[in-house]
């Protein structure tokens, strides 16, 4: 199709329609006017040969009726009976004038000619007068037609009665165009007369020509008809009757002819055909004037189709128009939808097909605007807590950091994770922990109702929320504010769960303009908290693996282990009644080739969040055992240390790997000890646990490490098989100052030894804290008092130096 | 024009038998069989005898009267100098004519009896008509002798009391097919003589009258 738009294409249906009609009603009324106007001009023909026999037998009668006159005439009479030859010939001459006739003659009563009035083929005449005077005597017709020197006459003979016939009048007239105007004018025809005559009798018919006598038309086209004769006559037309009596003759062709480019209908009809004599009428009837009034109807038809054309092509535009423009509504709309917006309604108020399908597509607008909502609420909602969840958290950060390229309002991303909720979902159950999740929510919501603020559930136990229009100081008191909502204990099945959760803060565009770095950096702040007592804390590019500095450290970590970057550091731990160096706490140092030398928080937290952690333990437990097989050749029984991670804890391998370490360098058990956080077995304490069991059964010992920051639960400190407790530096360093520490540590201490563990104490920075925890009956210290963490390569001189010393 | 009878007997022959009266010295009579070729009997025909010396002759006024818008009799044959009345019978007036060379005359619209008779004084056939009716036509035969007749329906005619000696026997008839050529055949009367005339006659319309 050659259209596009339904519009033209209508509009050219409409009008291809509307013009074949019309064509063919042209062309069908055009043929049906051309066969009637032949119909009727045969007709016309028809009735003017009628007309033209009429003519005929009227002038005859005519004729006749003044010949009688003039017979009767009793002077007349007289002279014929006294042969008065000059008076015969006056009076007719008179009678002739006075009908206008063109013969006069008189003859014998037995046919011989006496008297005439003009010159004429007499021999020929006579032979006319004697047939007519015959006929006129059995009671024939007293008029004919005949033909001498070409010209065609119509005579009448009538009988001079005296009583007896004493004479034959002979009248005439010529056939001329004064006749054949007469005949025209009475048949609307244009009339003309032919003749042909033989001059000899004996030859007949095909030396004559035909001549034209008379016409109605111009000499031109008069001529034209002799030219035109059909060349195909009847045989009765054609062949010129020599002997036939003169009786009217019937015969007549009828034919199409063109003269001067116009065609004319034509009827040659014989009104003579005797005695070498042959005179057609040719009754003719242009065609194209004929049509002239049907072509005048005809642009009237023509000027009529224009004007539908017209009325049509308006008709079938505004009908197209009035189809297509709902359909244009509908395609805008549907345009809008596409683009997602449903909020403008399809009006359609027609009733027809068009404004059935607007309604319904109306009807489909607000179903797809209900399932989207729906189907958006569930891609943006969680449907447990009943908040927007990552999906819709995300996109709300893109719309913010959009809106603070519009209006330069700055916003911070809080990220909040809950701590032990593995182990609430293990001990309470699933459902537990889903209403657990659900508390917490609602608790987040009450604290969150500034109107921009955006609170949601991250997935799990993680919860994000924006606050909008704000800096560093007040996104910091909102986590504070979140987090003493949280300490309230939420009911769960009859019993109290203490909560609690690290919340990471970042501020856009503070610390990134970058969304997805920007929840990266939050989540960092978030596991920076969690390792801290305030449970909060900001971004800082410290504590980033995403920062430049430490992503490149994390691709570094790897390539350390290999190139043998890393080494391996002790602290002794010292006896608190003998003063010995028992054992060490083999720490991790990176010497790095660019930045020097790197402690372990630059990048053990990066290793642990990448997965590198497993390779740093392994190669710490494999140094350790190096060092504690070189110390015990020099006659040093000095068990180190290694702190191992939660992804350690959960690694099924470890007590194989532990075995094989062992072995390689001929070690006993005692050789090595471990030291675990609480935290790291509270990731997943059902496999940590399962480890650390296997583990203590070979032998190895376990310290717990960081004791009193982890919110443990003491029921798995009475499960687990450690021999050993690690105070957090944070209660002994402030210890000559703060007399809650103190408690906190004596109360540990009997704690430990309760449970017949070890206590050691870590952060001993000065002999007033030595003394105190020695009174205490505290088991080992660590810290810089004694030694700062030194070379493990360091550790047999700096032995042999304390060894002398105490 | 309406016609009541037409004739078409193309040939009549007349065939003249005379007889001779034996017991007739001095005079004789001419019986005459008219007939036409077929043979049959033509009324209305004149038939004559003239003789061969001139004898005197004895004329009697004829009459032809106009009745009915025709002229009776049709066919009338007198001597030469008789006198012919033409009374009008009718209520309108006629034109009573001639054009034959053997009478010229016309009488004028009139009606009744006219003042004078017409003389016919030439022998001939004088043609008569009226110039207001087409349709009245008479003949009247105008005859050198006293011995003359006209056929009735039987043909027959007797001519009386001719004195023995040579004659023309003639015989006209109006339809004469040669108008000129009347029946001529010399008779010598004996006594009572025998003749028969047969004569052409060509096809005759008797106006009748509308």
């Amino acid at each position: 199709m050659f259209f596009k738009s339904l519009q033209s294409r209508i509009t050219f249906l409409f009008l291809t329609l509307i013009l074949v009609v019309q064509f063919v009603g042209f062309i069908a009324i055009w043929v049906s006017i051309n066969k009637n106007a032949r119909i009727a001009i045969a007709e016309q023909l028809s009735i003017g040969e009628e007309v033209l026999r009429t003519v005929i037998i009227r002038r005859g009668e005519s004729l006749t009726l003044s010949a009688r006159i003039l017979a009767t005439d009793y002077g007349f009479r007289q002279a014929i009976a006294s042969n008065d030859t000059e008076t015969i010939k006056s009076a007719l001459e008179n009678n002739s004038s006075r009908i206008e006739s063109d013969v006069s003659m008189l003859y014998s009563p037995d046919g011989v000619r006496q008297v005439v009035t003009t010159d004429l083929p007499f021999e020929q005449v006579d032979k006319v007068v004697s047939k007519l005077i015959a006929s006129t005597q059995v009671g024939g017709n007293a008029f004919n037609l005949a033909v001498f020197n070409g010209v065609p006459y119509q005579l009448v003979v009538v009988p001079v009665k005296a009583p007896l016939t004493i004479a034959w009048i002979v009248i005439g007239f010529k056939i001329d165009d004064t006749w054949a105007k007469k005949i025209q004018s009475e048949s609307h025809l244009e009339v003309s007369f032919i003749t042909k005559t033989n001059p000899s009798a004996a030859n007949s018919g095909s030396g004559a020509k035909w001549n034209l006598s008379s016409s109605t038309m111009d000499k031109v086209s008069a001529s034209g008809i002799i030219s035109n004769i059909p060349v195909a006559w009847p045989q009765s037309i054609s062949n010129i009757n020599i002997e036939s009596t003169p009786t009217s003759t019937k015969n007549t062709l009828n034919g199409e002819v063109t003269i001067e480019g116009k065609d004319y209908s034509s009827r040659y009809v014989e009104i003579l055909n005797h005695h070498n004599q042959v005179l057609i009428a040719v009754l003719q009837r242009s065609i194209t004037e004929s049509l002239a009034p049907y072509l005048t109807l005809q642009l009237n038809l023509l000027a009529l189709t224009i004007l539908g054309a017209i009325v049509f092509i308006a008709g079938s535009i505004f009908t197209a128009k009035r189809l297509t423009e709902p359909l244009t509504v509908l395609v805008k709309t549907a345009e809008l939808l596409e683009k997602g917006d449903y909020s403008v309604p399809i009006q359609s108020k027609s009733g027809d097909e068009i404004g059935h399908l607007g309604r319904t597509f109306d009807r489909m607008r607000e179903a797809i605007a209900e399932r989207e909502r729906k189907i958006s609420k569930l891609a943006y909602w969680d449907e447990l807590t009943q908040l927007p969840n990552r999906a819709f958290f995300t996109e709300q950060l893109v719309k913010f950091a959009e809106n603070y390229e519009a209006h330069q309002q700055t916003f911070s991303v809080l990220m909040m994770d809950l701590d032990r909720f593995k182990h609430v979902n293990d001990v309470l159950g699933h459902s537990a922990g889903d209403n657990l999740l659900i508390g917490v929510a609602n608790r987040l919501k009450d604290n969150c109702k500034r109107e921009n603020d955006v609170v949601a559930r991250l997935g799990g136990d993680e919860f994000g929320i924006i606050l909008a229009n704000t800096n560093s100081e007040r996104a910091l008191e909102v986590a504070r504010r979140l987090q003493s909502a949280l300490e309230t204990p939420i009911a769960l099945n009859d019993s109290f769960v203490d909560l609690s959760a690290g919340v990471g803060i970042a501020n856009y565009p503070e610390h990134t303009k970058n969304i997805e770095v920007l929840l990266s950096r939050a989540e960092f702040a978030m596991y920076a908290a969690k390792n801290s007592p305030g449970g909060a804390s900001i971004y800082h590019s410290d504590l980033d693996v995403s920062n430049d500095e430490n992503l490149s450290l994390i691709s570094e970590i790897r390539v350390a282990i290999e190139k043998n970057q890393l080494s391996l550091y002790v602290q002794p731990k010292i006896d608190f009644t003998t003063g010995k160096v028992l054992a060490v706490e083999a720490l991790v140092r990176w010497n790095h080739p660019e930045r020097g030398l790197l402690y372990p928080d630059m990048f053990i937290p990066f290793a642990e969040q990448t997965g590198h952690i497993s390779k740093i333990s392994y190669w710490m437990l494999s140094e350790s055992a190096r060092y504690a097989a070189i110390w015990q050749k020099q006659g040093l029984d000095i068990a180190l240390a290694v702190n191992l991670s939660a992804r350690d804890l959960i690694d099924i391998e470890l007590p194989n790997k532990l075995k094989e370490i062992l072995a390689e360098h001929q070690l006993l058990p005692n050789s090595l000890s471990l030291e675990i956080t609480e935290s790291s077995i509270m990731d997943d304490p059902a496999r940590a646990l399962d480890t650390v069991e296997r583990i203590a059964r070979m032998g190895i010992k376990l310290s717990i490490d960081d004791f009193g920051t982890g919110y443990s639960s003491l029921a798995y400190l009475k499960r687990l098989p450690v021999n050993e407790l690690k105070i957090d530096k944070s209660f002994v360093m402030n210890m000559e100052h703060d007399q809650d520490d103190v408690t906190i540590v004596r109360s540990t201490i009997e704690l430990g030894h309760n449970l017949g563990l070890k206590v050691v104490a870590e952060g001993i920075e000065n002999k007033g804290v030595w003394n105190i925890l020695k009174a205490m009956g505290c088991d080992y210290g660590q810290g810089y008092f004694m030694s700062k963490p030194m070379p493990a390569a360091s550790l047999l001189n700096w032995a042999a130096m304390w060894a002398k010393r105490h | 024009m309406k016609k009541l009878s037409i004739h078409y007997q193309l040939f009549l022959t007349f065939s003249i038998l005379l007889a001779v009266f034996s017991g007739r010295l001095q005079a004789g009579e001419i019986s005459v069989d008219v007939l036409d070729s077929a043979g049959a009997p033509i009324e209305n025909a004149v038939v004559y005898a003239e003789p061969e010396n001139k004898v005197a002759l004895t004329t009697a006024p004829a009459v032809i009267e106009q009745r009915g818008k025709q002229f009776n009799p049709l066919v009338s044959v007198v001597q030469t100098g008789s006198e012919i009345t033409f009374p009008n019978f009718d209520s309108v007036r006629h034109h009573v004519y001639s054009f034959s060379p053997a009478k010229t005359f016309e009488l004028k619209l009139y009606a009744g009896v006219p003042a004078s008779p017409v003389k016919f004084d030439k022998a001939g056939t004088v043609v008569l008509g009226c110039n207001i009716h087409d349709f009245m036509l008479a003949f009247i035969e105008v005859v050198d002798t006293p011995y003359f007749a006209k056929t009735g329906k039987t043909g027959k005619v007797v001519l009386h009391d001719l004195p023995n000696g040579n004659y023309t026997l003639k015989a006209w008839h109006y339809a004469l097919a040669k108008e000129k050529e009347i029946f001529e055949k010399p008779i010598t009367v004996k006594g009572s003589e025998v003749a028969t005339v047969n004569l052409t006659l060509k096809p005759f319309l008797i106006p009748v009258r509308k």
